[in-house]
């Protein structure tokens, strides 16, 4: 199946980024061919608008060739941040258009890391055009789940939660022992920070919070 | 060795092949052609580019093997040096403040290969290890961020205002390891960068098993003796800087020498009119030995270096070396061999001439000092040791 991913893309490798890189390993290990479009990221094979009407209509012209199309919604995309006086206007706007979009689009799926990304507000008339528009949507946790169910009218069967995303393990802190010199402590503070740092970036960091 | 159950790894690198110059590609090529040797299943990911002026794609896309290694070449996208990126790196290069927007334009406005970067996603599980060098292209900097607890970087640093953009900072501090070919480098990391387990592995050099100089000069039609320069003939390699001070030389002492170059030059180079420099182009990779042991020295001008592959080829052919002193790097080889003359201007260099032509016995000498130490250090079998043991660590770690 020929698939477009929209989202963020490196570079830079930002949280958003690891996260469609992730939905483009998940799609190609399941034998998908995937062709990602970003607005930044030099990495991605097609470049162009991702967010607003532009990137809608950008969607829907690229897309239309394509048997399923996945959305990351992030900040500022495919929602733009806006303030201001125009900012209802802005968001209403924003969301027809991408709700038309989306509905002149095969097997499409939204996939919403962050419910407080998106400006505004989830709900109203114009939100649930959006949600309602997408054939799947994939939220990051339960809280997210019920947010676009209740406030943005997404119908239950279609909000799923996506596989568990097996957080670093780290040794505990017991796994301190045999410790030969302060070298060796500092090798494994350097080991274990740069696993983490990484982790952070990905957004599989367990803060233990 | 030979012991096929090692393991599968990625090398990177932005251009592949027996005809590309450059010290980080040559290392790179021979480090995959060692560890195939060495029982480990390789890869090479690359672009269709072979001049790294233009960076058109000149190979075909597609899979192919060289030796041990299969070859997987992507087409590059967008190799057209823009005003915009222009306007940037001139900025860079001036060492004023560059936003984080302009360095990624300036980043991308190279060349850019989006079948590579897709193709590493999709393959990343297959590979145990994904190594990329050098620092400061986009294939480095993008390859970086797919699998960077199973990637190392062989950076290549050099103390350059690139090596200090946010934009490639992570290539320093977000992967698994870093393997360095000199102290220097190394050092000069960490004032750039949080860095994360590391080791000085250094570079090998072939060592060949036999050396034509008297060929060479007749096959070149070579009848004075001769400095030789290797290498890319660009400004950032100090090549205009050499020629300005081999003409100072001349003028001031009578010097027998002429001087050699042999490599690539950016279209559009203008060609010495003195008739004492002589540029014999690209040379067949069995030829360039002789062409290093029929050279009464070699100079290397250039402070961008990391490893400086050409100074070792020399020693090994017992040509004496001279080199800038203002690379970190080849003044801490001079220091640490004893085998070879620096200089930092064109006075010191004109001296450094004058000692050559009037003694060349004792010329020999120091390049026996520097033959002794490349056989003590740089021999491919030592480095790809260090290589090995950082691989198979990375193993104990992802298990």
């Amino acid at each position: 199946m020929r698939v477009l991913v929209v989202g963020s893309y490196p570079p830079p490798a930002r949280r958003e980024a690891h996260a469609t890189i992730a939905t483009v390993q998940r799609l190609g290990a399941q034998g998908d061919d995937v062709d990602v479009l970003s607005e930044r990221g030099s990495a991605a094979q097609l470049r162009g608008p991702t967010a607003g009407p532009l990137g809608a209509w950008q969607t829907w012209r690229v897309g239309r060739r394509y048997d399923a199309v996945v959305v990351h919604v992030e900040s500022g995309r495919p929602l733009r941040m806006v303030h201001g006086r125009s900012a209802r206007l802005d968001r209403l706007v924003d969301c027809l258009a991408w709700g038309l979009a989306l509905r002149g689009l095969r097997d499409v799926t939204l996939v919403v890391p962050d419910t407080d990304v998106v400006p505004r507000s989830i709900g109203g008339r114009t939100g649930r055009f959006l949600w309602t528009a997408a054939d799947r949507l994939i939220a990051a946790n339960e809280h997210g789940r019920r947010r676009l169910v209740d406030e943005g009218g997404a119908p239950e069967a279609r909000v799923e939660l996506p596989a568990a995303t097996p957080v670093v393990e780290r040794p505990g802190d017991d796994a301190w022992d045999k410790v030969a010199d302060a070298d060796d402590v500092m090798g494994r503070i350097r080991r274990r920070a740069a696993e983490d740092r990484r982790a952070a970036r990905r957004g599989t960091l367990d803060s233990g919070v | 060795m030979t012991d096929a159950t090692r393991g599968r790894i990625a090398f990177v690198p932005p251009r592949y092949g027996t005809e590309i110059v450059g010290g980080s590609e040559a290392v790179m090529r021979e480090a995959a052609h060692g560890l195939a040797g060495r029982g480990w299943q390789v890869d090479v990911l690359t672009t269709c580019a072979r001049d790294h002026y233009t960076w058109h794609n000149e190979y075909p896309a597609g899979t192919t093997t060289d030796g041990g290694v299969v070859v997987h070449r992507f087409p590059v996208e967008d190799a057209a040096r823009n005003r915009e990126r222009n306007r940037i790196e001139a900025r860079i290069q001036s060492g004023a403040s560059v936003s984080f927007s302009d360095q990624l334009v300036w980043l991308d406005g190279l060349f850019r290969v989006p079948a590579l970067f897709h193709h590493l996603v999709m393959n990343a599980n297959l590979y145990e290890a994904v190594i990329l060098s050098p620092y400061l292209f986009w294939t480095t900097v993008t390859g970086a961020t797919i699998v960077p607890e199973r990637t190392i970087v062989m950076p290549c640093l050099h103390d350059e205002p690139y090596a200090y953009l946010d934009v490639l900072e992570p290539v320093l501090s977000d992967v698994a390891r870093l393997w360095f070919l000199s102290e220097p480098e190394h050092q000069l990391a960490h004032r750039c960068a949080t860095l994360p387990p590391h080791e000085v592995t250094g570079a090998g050099v072939h060592i060949p098993e036999r050396y034509d100089p008297e060929g060479f000069r007749a096959r070149h039609g070579l009848e004075r003796p001769y400095l030789l320069f290797a290498g890319r003939r660009e400004h950032g390699k100090g090549w205009d800087s050499l020629l300005s001070a081999f003409h100072f030389a001349l003028r001031q002492h009578d010097l027998p020498f002429d001087l050699v170059t042999i490599g690539v030059s950016p279209a559009g180079s203008q060609p010495d009119a003195s008739g004492r420099v002589h540029d014999l182009g690209f040379l067949d990779e069995d030829e360039v030995p002789d062409a290093f042991a029929a050279a009464t020295a070699y100079i290397q001008p250039s402070t961008n270096e990391s490893f400086s592959r050409t100074i070792m080829e020399s020693w090994l052919a017992l040509t004496p070396v001279i080199v800038n002193a203002g690379s970190e790097v080849l003044q801490w080889h001079c220091d640490r061999s004893g085998g070879g003359l620096t200089y930092s201007d064109e006075f010191e260099l004109a001296q450094c001439l004058s000692f050559l032509a009037a003694a060349p016995d004792a010329a020999a000498r120091l390049a026996q000092s520097g033959r002794d130490y490349v056989l003590a250090n740089y021999r491919w079998d030592v480095v790809l040791d260090a290589m090995e043991a950082g691989l198979q660590e990375l193993q104990c770690e992802s298990s």
